[in-house]
């Protein structure tokens, strides 16, 4: 157990784009001539993951959250640097390695459209060549778990988006990877639907020590199921440590929330640090981490307050102020 | 190899499963290809009225040649047109990548995944036309002819998967192009006619530059006892070199496909 399972050494990826401007005369142009731009997705990220680790990888949009997955699951060939995934190096897409994986795209589809989930799961078992017994418990337990009973019949394009979620999770895990890559796996499904693949998720990696590389925009994913996290903007590393400690480390400040006593006070409050919120006389003030007591006690001293408390940020908010400001850690 | 025949069960029987769906479709086909071949075969008619030969194919040789025509044609359209179209499509939405992903050769996954179950009835018609007009004939056919003919046919099914295959992996770099499935085709209807109908280089060029002889005038001649088993060997040869060109060129675009796409 001391070998990383996943080790990403310095890896970089970069896109050679085609670029033209709008309109008719621009596009006559692009045909004759193409201007090319590049663009790096990824710059010289590294990392490590422990077998039954649960990572959650953040980012914003278009931070190279997909692409360094992308690599890691052997679909793009970096430009520079190293990736090691249970000794196999992903992009040379040896059959062996590909059978311990399984990626998972919450806005691709891999089961086909007009026939029943069922018969998807039928042809995975021959391409992974799944043993009968084997095949037949996975589909059982999975079944249980994930309430398929009713949903593998019916053709896979009469099914919500959330039930057709299940199946592609069911689906990708029939051959019981070890290693699970899973990119925005509850885009666009309902809360409760939400919960549910959530703890599945969870679940599958306490029973079988599956390693979850997970990307998300509900920080309620994150949150609930990984105690790391590992965020990258702009295709660098920001931040890779325990979910707890990233707001002492990128964010250090706290939130006040006063509620004044008339509505002059409230008004003055922005003298003492960033107003986040105002709703008539209950302010939330944003104040660094190290100036909160004393602003606190001279926000007491000086105005009318009936009521204050001191909060942590949300991770929602942590997150969304490093992206925002761009902080470098 | 047993996998892989293996593997071609399951995806045949998912195939069949799916186009249960859509029924209706086989009988529009039966119609459709006979109302096809009718005309066809009106035209040639008023075409041999003036003439008893056509640069040596008679009337009924000529009608042998339509048969294989119509044989091939159910050939591509139930086995490797609904792949090709699929892999376009693949590469324009994404899903290419579950292909990749998979430990499985991505050429077999990719180009032998659906049939088109109900085109059969093309292959069916094909069939029944071809033992229709080699009766006809009156030349009686015999079991080297049909070894020959089954190498032939299998041989020129062959080169048009090479040749579709090379046209789609095109689309690893430009990823769209519709017109690819009409050069295909036109390439194909060439084959329609007795390739010394046409002058002599462009036959040259119709057998040899895209093998279009191999496709349908060379099985058709094996059928009609024209060719000697030289031909034959050219005709396997050409296709081996054709799908080892096709399947490096493929392996040369995914590469491709890995290392630019987003």
């Amino acid at each position: 157990m001391s070998d990383p399972q996943i080790r990403v050494d310095d890896l970089k990826k970069s896109y050679r784009v085609h670029e033209r401007e709008a309109g008719t005369k621009a596009s006559i142009k692009s045909l004759f001539k193409r201007t090319y731009k590049e663009v790096e997705a990824v710059k010289g990220v590294s990392f490590t993951i422990e077998p039954g680790e649960v990572v959650g990888f953040l980012g914003p949009n278009g931070a190279g959250k997909t692409t360094t997955l992308k690599m890691l699951s052997g679909l793009l060939f970096p430009t520079g640097g190293a990736a090691s995934v249970m000794g196999y190096t992903p992009w040379n897409r040896e059959q062996k390695y590909l059978r311990h994986i399984s990626l998972v795209m919450g806005n691709r589809n891999q089961l086909m459209w007009d026939i029943p989930a069922m018969d998807s799961f039928l042809v995975n078992r021959a391409v992974y060549q799944i043993p009968e017994k084997q095949f037949q418990e996975t589909l059982d337990e999975l079944i249980a778990l994930l309430d398929l009973e009713k949903l593998l019949k019916k053709p896979v394009r009469g099914l919500s988006l959330g039930e057709r979620m299940k199946c592609e999770l069911a689906a990708a895990l029939l051959h019981r990877p070890a290693v699970l890559f899973l990119d925005e796996p509850t885009l666009g499904v309902d809360v409760t639907m939400q919960v549910r693949i959530r703890q599945f998720i969870g679940e599958q990696n306490r029973k079988y020590g599956t390693t979850v590389l997970l990307t998300s925009h509900y920080m309620a994913d994150v949150t609930a199921l990984c105690k790391r996290v590992i965020v990258i903007h702009r295709g660098a590393l920001l931040y890779d440590g325990d979910l707890s400690a990233l707001s002492d480390r990128i964010a250090p400040f706290k939130l006040v929330k006063l509620d004044f006593e008339t509505p002059e006070a409230a008004q003055k409050a922005g003298d003492y640090g960033l107003v986040t919120e105002q709703e008539e006389m209950k302010v939330t003030l944003r104040l660094p981490r190290e100036e909160t007591s004393s602003t606190v006690a001279r926000l007491l001293a000086e105005l009318p307050v009936r009521d204050l408390t001191v909060e942590d940020p949300s991770i929602e908010e942590v997150i969304e102020q490093v992206f925002a400001s761009g902080v470098s850690a | 190899m047993m996998r892989y025949l293996k593997l071609f069960a399951v995806f045949f029987r998912t195939s069949v499963q799916t186009d249960m769906e859509y029924r209706a479709d086989f009988f529009t086909r039966i119609i459709a290809s006979l109302l096809g071949l009718l005309t066809t075969v009106g035209g040639l008619s008023v075409a041999f009225q003036y003439t008893a030969t056509i640069k040596g194919w008679s009337f009924a040789q000529a009608l042998v040649l339509l048969a294989v025509y119509y044989l091939m044609d159910g050939l591509i359209e139930t086995f490797i047109a609904p792949n090709m179209r699929q892999i376009m499509e693949q590469v324009r939405n994404g899903t290419l990548d579950f292909v990749l992903l998979k430990p499985v050769s991505p050429q077999f996954l990719a180009t032998f995944r659906t049939v088109n179950v109900w085109r059969l009835a093309n292959v069916m018609v094909g069939m029944g036309l071809t033992v229709y007009t080699v009766g006809r004939l009156s030349l009686g056919v015999g079991a080297a002819q049909s070894v020959n003919f089954a190498i032939t046919l299998v041989a020129g099914a062959v080169i048009v998967y090479s040749l579709w295959l090379c046209l789609v992996t095109i689309t690893f770099w430009a990823t769209r192009i519709d017109n690819i499935e009409q050069i295909v085709w036109q390439a194909f209807e060439a084959g329609r006619y007795p390739i010394e109908i046409y002058p002599a280089w462009l036959r040259g060029a119709l057998s040899y530059v895209i093998p279009i002889a191999f496709i349908i005038t060379v099985p058709a001649q094996a059928l009609a006892g024209r060719v000697g088993g030289g031909f034959i060997g050219i005709s396997v040869l050409v296709a081996f070199v054709a799908v080892m060109g096709a399947s490096a060129f493929w392996r040369f675009g995914l590469k491709h496909y890995t290392g630019a796409s987003a």
